[in-house]
């Protein structure tokens, strides 16, 4: 008799692996393709983040005990 | 397929085995008992989960005879067909282990539930994470165990247990090395990810579908052990 089952078996596991070759290289396309991986830029929202981001400074009114001591005139 | 033959097959089974099958059972019921008791709650996970490691082991025994030499000979030529002795170790693996084992378990609870009741504590409120997909991936480890038994000659649970993991590991590999390759030729260097490790959540299997595919696994896994049967025969 002709021994099948170990032909079975590896047939299965490359059917499987080839399952999961597509399935994660279909993951990713769709992923790029919906823009769920995006280029940085693409979007005007990451760029207006750079134009409009603003340093943090202080607004002239000690509000911190550290701002008090900063704008403390010191005289030796 | 002859009926009388498995009969006789049960029979034998029960003659040769009832004293280590009582014996589980009992441990088993001993670990419900002490674990419910020391932890205090009715989480039903902990037995669930003891008597899943019961039922994986238990295919190694049920094969033994195949293991060994002389064994394997008087084994094969037990007045039965191949197909008969593997329905007659599946009816064994499926229905009368597992009822053993659940009636273990509730026994081991119920008597926890008793010693907890009658030192004055609140009473437990079972609970379970396990759904029907749970039962389903239970149902396919022990077909994969019970394939593993009938193609392994020794050690038979730890080398399919070996073997899964291997596999397993190999194909969780591929596909990160898929994911890798595909993320080189189409990510350039500033991209942002965040969002991709969010998009897992829109792949949601129903139940149903999840069920179905683990039932067919099972079903080839038992396929697998008649053909791997009526090979050793030959």
């Amino acid at each position: 008799m002709k021994k099948y089952t170990n032909k079975v078996l590896l047939g299965t596991l490359i059917l499987i692996a080839a399952i999961f070759v597509i399935g994660g290289t279909v993951d990713v396309q769709t992923a790029w393709h919906s823009g769920k991986i995006r280029k940085f830029g693409v979007f005007p929202n990451d760029n207006q983040q750079e134009e409009t981001y603003v340093p943090e400074t202080s607004t002239g009114a000690d509000t911190t005990a550290s701002d008090k001591m900063k704008n403390k005139d010191v005289n030796f | 397929m002859n009926i009388q033959n498995i009969k006789n097959l049960l029979k034998t089974y029960f003659i040769e085995n009832w004293k280590t099958d009582l014996f589980q059972f009992g441990m088993l019921m001993v670990i419900v008992l002490f674990g419910t008791i020391m932890s205090s709650r009715g989480n039903l996970n902990f037995p669930i989960f003891v008597a899943s490691i019961f039922l994986m082991i238990y295919p190694e025994r049920l094969f033994r005879n195949l293991h060994g030499n002389s064994s394997k000979i008087h084994y094969l030529s037990i007045p039965a067909s191949n197909s008969e002795k593997v329905l007659a170790n599946l009816v064994l693996a499926n229905v009368y282990y597992v009822v053993g084992l659940i009636v273990s378990c509730c026994l081991g609870l119920g008597l926890a539930q008793l010693y907890i009741t009658l030192r004055g504590f609140e009473s437990l409120h079972f609970y379970t994470a396990l759904n029907g997909v749970g039962v389903m991936l239970l149902c396919v480890l022990l077909a994969m165990f019970f394939f593993g038994s009938i193609y392994f000659r020794r050690k038979t649970t730890l080398a399919t247990l070996g073997v899964s993991l291997l596999i397993g590991t190999i194909i969780i590999t591929l596909y990160a090395l898929t994911l890798w390759i595909n993320g080189i030729i189409l990510i350039p260097k500033d991209a942002v990810y965040n969002d991709y490790m969010w998009s897992y959540s829109s792949y949601v299997i129903p139940d149903a579908v999840q069920m179905i595919v683990l039932g067919l696994v099972t079903v080839f896994f038992y396929a697998l052990s008649f053909l791997r049967m009526k090979e050793t025969e030959a």
